[in-house]
């Protein structure tokens, strides 16, 4: 993983808004950028980018609102947690970007406890996401290097059926299951069973 | 009469005959040619009823010789049974009591045609006073009496129809005095036929329409300036119980021998009228709510505007208390910080004086206004509400009141909120007294609304806020758009509370002859 610092991406088509708030969250330790417009944010930010941080999401902009951005950015696959600001929040509007995923939805002006608050809960939650996804990628690269043989006796272990068992069952002997086991264990990087499984579920999550 | 009756007899007759003897007395003949060619019926009776003569007009008249008839009693063949024993009765009473005496029968002809004689019938008296003959002459009036039944019954067509006719139906001379009046009429106006007859029209109108009338009445008469005559005027009716009610008047002329009748057909439309009114009580209550929705919508895209410039100052404000706080202070950037939190400030501002302005100039679609006439307008939109609370409405309006050049929707609508601010004001009060007064100075045409309701709750500069209300279910919009309206017609809108309760409204809107 990048130790680069977490960003804070403003999309506001108000220059004032923008740059004030960009002013203040600096002046509490945040890094941030601005975007004047929806457009200009995609455009920026690639798929998959790999930059930590959240967005502040203005709901009413000309061309794409932040509705439509936030629809944008989950297509895109981007993670970034998503906090809108409004002028007059509806709560039409505010249902549908909370349904769609956003974190908070907070109205102007903003309070700052509210703000500081909001980014960073964003943050823990980027950053638990990534951490998340990149356990999980690493969990996948090791069962990739799983024989079939393997991955069918792995799935039997972590249902819980004993050795004696799965030898019947597959028609070989108990010391083949043993050999086996062990060099799945190997390969997942776990010591036991217990782990093996645990690591199994948390790929289900 | 005689003397020249007998000169054409010897004319006609005897010619060669000295003129000063009398021909009746010479001749016999004379006599009975000149009851033969004077077109008269003659026939003389003897005192029983027998014919004893007939003349040649009787015998052309009936179809029957004088042959065929002397000898017959006379209502043997002439009179129609029905009429028979009548015709006997005035007979005998002629002979019991000799004199002249007039009447009129029918006698039926041989072919069967009725004709209709007017008689003139004397008795000749014999030595001894008795009855010795009975003549008598008659008039062939078959054809007046036609002409004169049809007239009647024409009259009596006409009579019925002016009697049962649901508008009213008046006759007045030239001065407007009431010469006849239909029962229509009579209930309109709720008074008696013999009461309207001999009162002057215009005591059947409310001013200013009674004052308009006389002058339009005697301007006709001077000049033939027809300004009512034919044509439909709506006016306002005054019942005998004080009820004003909107009419259609039409007037036409009737000249007669020496004489210049007017008569006035007089329709209630108040039920047509009171359909007008609601539909326009629905736009003007529908402009009313489009404007308040327009406000609406308005105050929330002011508030997304406005919060802008205010989410800046707070950002910008945060982030100065931040820096304030650094061991070195960035003055660059706080002194930026702080000017940007001034020219937010200044657009905040700009954001509300465009809201005020905004508020001001809807678009006005003017008209020349006469402001009595709406008053009336509203308070007929409102009478129902009147009656419910049982407000006792007074009116106080100049007459002949200068026009005003005013958008007539949006002023219906200032008054329309002023009245019934006015009645929901004494909902509670014991008094329920309204005024309303039109004056008129220095070409400023002034409207007071004056009620006895609860007074002022507040300072008047108050009232004519945006969302300030007293009212449970008020926007406290509706005086502020009055104040609007008012405010961008050139005039102005104000308040107080009267000295004895209550709290009287009045706005003043420019004469529509003083705007360039």
């Amino acid at each position: 993983m990048t130790d680069r610092p977490p960003i804070v991406y403003i999309v506001d088509d108000d220059d004032a808004v923008r740059s004030a708030l960009a002013l203040q969250l600096e002046t509490e330790g945040f890094q941030t950028q601005g975007f004047a417009s929806a457009r200009e944010f995609l455009e920026s930010c690639p798929v998959n980018c790999r930059c930590q941080g959240c967005v502040i999401l203005d709901l009413q902009m000309p061309d794409m609102d932040g509705l439509s951005l936030q629809r944008q950015i989950n297509e895109r696959g981007i993670t970034l947690p998503i906090i809108f600001i409004s002028g007059h929040g509806t709560v039409p509007d505010a249902v549908r970007a909370l349904q769609d995923g956003a974190m908070n939805f907070i109205e102007k002006p903003i309070d700052r406890e509210i703000l500081l608050a909001c980014v960073r809960k964003a943050l823990v939650q980027d950053s638990d996401e990534r951490s998340r996804a990149a356990r999980k990628t690493s969990i996948e690269q090791r069962l990739n290097q799983l024989t079939a043989r393997e991955r069918e006796i792995m799935s039997m272990i972590v249902g819980g059926t004993a050795n004696k068992v799965i030898a019947s069952d597959l028609g070989i002997s108990e010391r083949t299951v043993e050999l086996h086991r062990s060099r799945i264990l190997h390969k997942m990087g776990v010591r036991n069973a217990v782990r093996l499984t645990q690591l199994v579920v948390s790929l289900q999550d | 009469m005689t003397q020249r009756i007998s000169d054409q007899g010897v004319g006609i007759t005897s010619p060669n005959k000295v003129q000063h003897t009398d021909p009746f007395a010479d001749d016999p003949k004379v006599s009975a040619s000149v009851l033969d060619v004077a077109g008269v019926f003659v026939v003389v009776l003897d005192p029983t009823g027998r014919i004893t003569y007939f003349n040649v007009t009787c015998e052309h008249a009936t179809g029957y010789t004088a042959k065929e008839m002397v000898g017959t009693y006379v209502w043997d063949k002439l009179i129609v049974p029905e009429q028979r024993q009548a015709v006997e009765n005035v007979f005998h009473d002629l002979v019991r009591q000799p004199g002249v005496q007039e009447h009129e029968n029918y006698w039926l002809t041989n072919s069967g045609k009725l004709i209709c004689i007017h008689w003139s019938n004397t008795s000749i008296l014999g030595t001894g006073g008795e009855v010795r003959w009975v003549i008598g002459t008659g008039l062939d009036i078959t054809e007046k009496k036609r002409v004169q039944n049809q007239l009647e019954e024409q009259a009596a067509k006409l009579r019925a129809v002016v009697e049962t006719a649901v508008d009213g139906i008046i006759t007045i001379d030239e001065r407007g005095i009431i010469e006849s009046v239909n029962p229509a009429a009579e209930r309109l106006f709720a008074y008696p036929a013999d009461e309207l007859i001999g009162m002057n029209i215009s005591t059947l109108m409310p001013a200013p329409y009674r004052e308009e009338h006389d002058r339009y009445i005697s301007d006709y008469l001077d000049s033939g300036d027809a300004k009512i005559i034919g044509i439909g005027r709506e006016v306002r009716g005054l019942s005998r119980d004080g009820r004003i009610f909107p009419i259609n008047l039409v007037v036409s002329e009737v000249s007669l021998p020496g004489k210049r009748l007017f008569t006035g057909i007089v329709r209630d439309i108040s039920d047509r009228q009171l359909i007008e009114k609601r539909e326009r009580q629905r736009l003007a209550e529908h402009a009313h709510a489009a404007r308040l929705a327009a406000l609406g919508e308005m105050a929330s895209g002011i508030a997304h505007e406005l919060n802008q410039p205010l989410a800046a100052i707070v950002s910008f404000a945060d982030a100065c208390r931040n820096l304030i706080d650094k061991e070195e202070i960035p003055r660059d950037i706080m002194r930026d910080a702080l000017a940007q939190i001034s020219e937010q400030g200044v657009r905040a501002g700009d954001i509300i004086r465009r809201l005020r302005q905004f508020v001001r100039t809807g678009t006005l679609d003017r008209e020349v206004v006469n402001l009595n006439a709406l008053i009336n307008d509203v308070l007929a939109m409102v009478a129902h509400e009147i009656h419910l609370n049982e407000v006792d409405v007074k009116l106080r309006l100049k007459e002949y009141l200068s026009s005003v050049w005013a958008d007539k929707l949006q002023i219906e609508q200032v008054l329309l909120n002023l009245v019934r601010n006015a009645i929901e004001a004494m909902e509670d009060s014991p008094k329920h007294g309204l005024l309303i007064e039109s004056t008129e100075d220095d070409n400023q045409m002034l409207v007071r609304i004056q009620d006895s309701g609860c007074g002022l709750e507040t300072a008047p500069e108050n009232l004519f806020k945006a969302f300030y209300t007293t009212k449970e279910k008020g926007t406290g919009l509706g005086l502020s758009i009055s104040y609007s309206i008012i405010e961008a017609h050139g005039g102005t809108l104000s308040a107080n509370s009267n000295d004895d309760g209550g709290a009287t409204f009045w706005f003043s809107l420019p004469a529509a002859d003083d705007i360039e």
